[in-house]
């Protein structure tokens, strides 16, 4: 009994000693709801037609969703504490979905694949969507590819790159959330308009 | 004194006498005539007027209803004789009346027939332009127009026998002749061919017979064959129209299935791009996971104080 006692006391001992050299628990991380505050624009006019919209594309470090900031030209890195709720490029595509809705300006507008045919389609891309924070506190600064593509003829009617920028109230994550909603704001707006004034 | 009494006297005798002198005459005048008649103009060109004087009778129906009034050549027309009459109020003179010149055969005095139409009419009251009194238009005698008819009877009679003294010539007797000479001949050659004709009428009638039969024949085979054909006819139409609802749902069905292969092929283009897209940020995903846990030290012991935030502070 004692010959088998005395390992596992020793055992334990080292795995509290392991334990006891890892970090104490992290502050708490904050999410933050990716919005679209408005107010909503109507379109000069309604087009004919159904517009399919592409989920919007993203390189993988903005498929992680944490805010982003850079303090050097060049360079992107991630907030460690605070988390959008859902990634941006999903959360940009529902939110320009909803405001094409409110908007008019298609007839009907349903997400790609969703089963439904449509004369139109919209590919859009997250080009970039940061914090600026070289000079305190920095702007929010928002790029989006967009492309309308007329799917029953195969042909690509514009392809134009929204870009927004709006000062950050606070020099932390919390103003930088709230400048990016504005930015987000101002890109959806662009392009409902600009989707007005295309051809075809 | 008493010499002077018998002039007072003699002239009012006189200046009676006088005033009945005027009266008389007055009373002469009114009781003429010419108070009581209805004037007319007639202008005579055709009929000589020999015998006719002032007051010659005016008649209609042989009856005395007027009288001649006036008469006079018309000024630069030689034979045209401007005549007035003085017709009876009572006298109905018709439109369409004509006046004729009739003459006594034995004393030579001349009268003027008043001739109304013979269905009668309304009364002449028209005055042409430039006249005082209605125109009777002038007419023509039945004497005339016996003289007349007689006068073409004789031109005709004239004719007639100037054409069939021509038709009587020496050249047309002789063509005649020659004529009946050349009927003759046929006569006579046809009645030496008279037998031959007469087979060949039989021939025809024999042929016609024949014709007739085998007519009769055709027609039967005509109506055999147009009773086939009508059949073949009907089976054709009714295979067309067969055929058009056939070819009409094939085309139905394929318009369909071809909306439908359009409709699934734009289907599975937007899955497709779909699938393709999420496969690629699953990709980037991996990559990025991958990267992380290249160092296991930040899973360990969390963030560095340098890879912190804006505004981010460790506890």
């Amino acid at each position: 009994m004692t010959k088998h006692l005395i390992p596992l006391l020793l055992l334990a001992a080292a795995w509290l000693a392991g334990c006891s050299a890892l970090p104490g628990p992290a502050r708490p991380s904050t999410h933050y709801v990716l919005t679209d505050p408005g107010p909503v624009v109507a379109a000069a006019a309604t087009r004919p037609g159904m517009l399919l919209l592409r989920e919007m594309d993203a390189s993988a470090f903005y498929q992680e969703p944490r805010l982003a900031y850079s303090r050097m030209p060049g360079t992107r890195a991630n907030y460690e504490f605070a988390y959008w709720t859902e990634q941006p490029a999903k959360r940009l595509t529902w939110l320009l979905r909803q405001r094409l809705e409110a908007a008019a300006a298609f007839a009907a507008v349903a997400p790609l694949a969703g089963g439904i045919i449509g004369e139109y389609q919209l590919n859009t891309r997250l080009i970039d969507f940061y914090h600026d924070a070289a000079e305190p506190p920095g702007m929010a600064l928002l790029l989006v590819e967009a492309e309308l593509v007329r799917r029953d003829r195969g042909t690509l009617l514009g392809r134009r790159i929204f870009v927004a920028q709006e000062p950050v109230p606070s020099y932390d994550a919390e103003g930088a959330a709230a400048a990016m909603n504005r930015a987000a704001t101002r890109v959806i707006d662009e392009i409902v308009v600009w989707l007005g004034e295309v051809n075809g | 004194m008493e010499s002077e009494a018998r002039y007072v006297r003699i002239g009012l005798a006189t200046l009676a006498l006088i005033a009945l002198l005027v009266v008389g005459l007055v009373w002469l005048g009114g009781s003429s005539d010419d108070r009581h008649g209805k004037r007319y103009l007639t202008y005579f060109e055709k009929q000589s007027l020999e015998g006719l004087q002032i007051n010659s009778d005016v008649r209609m129906q042989g009856i005395k209803v007027g009288k001649v009034v006036d008469y006079s050549i018309v000024q630069g027309e030689a034979r045209k004789v401007r005549v007035l009459l003085q017709v009876d109020e009572r006298t109905p003179v018709l439109d369409g009346v004509q006046a004729v010149v009739a003459r006594h055969l034995v004393t030579g005095l001349a009268a003027i027939d008043l001739e109304n139409p013979a269905l009668g009419g309304s009364p002449l009251m028209r005055i042409p332009e430039g006249e005082l009194y209605p125109v009777i238009p002038e007419g023509v005698p039945k004497l005339t127009q016996v003289t007349d008819t007689l006068e073409e009877m004789g031109l005709a009679g004239q004719e007639a026998l100037y054409r069939f003294n021509s038709l009587l010539s020496d050249s047309n007797q002789a063509a005649l002749g020659e004529t009946l000479g050349n009927l003759n001949q046929i006569t006579g050659e046809l009645r030496q061919a008279m037998p031959e004709l007469r087979e060949a009428v039989a021939s025809a009638r024999r042929a016609a017979d024949r014709v007739d039969s085998l007519g009769g024949d055709a027609s039967v085979a005509m109506q055999a064959a147009s009773d086939r054909l009508g059949r073949l006819t009907d089976e054709t139409a009714a295979t067309l129209v067969v055929a058009r609802g056939t070819l009409e749902r094939v085309d139905r069905e394929a318009a369909g299935l071809s909306g439908q292969i359009r409709l699934t092929a734009d289907l599975a283009g937007q899955d497709i791009q779909s699938t393709a897209q999420s496969l690629r940020l699953a990709g980037d995903a991996l990559q990025e996971t991958g990267r992380a846990l290249a160092n296991p030290s930040r899973l360990l012991y969390g963030p560095s104080p340098e890879s912190l935030g804006p505004g981010e502070e460790m506890r």
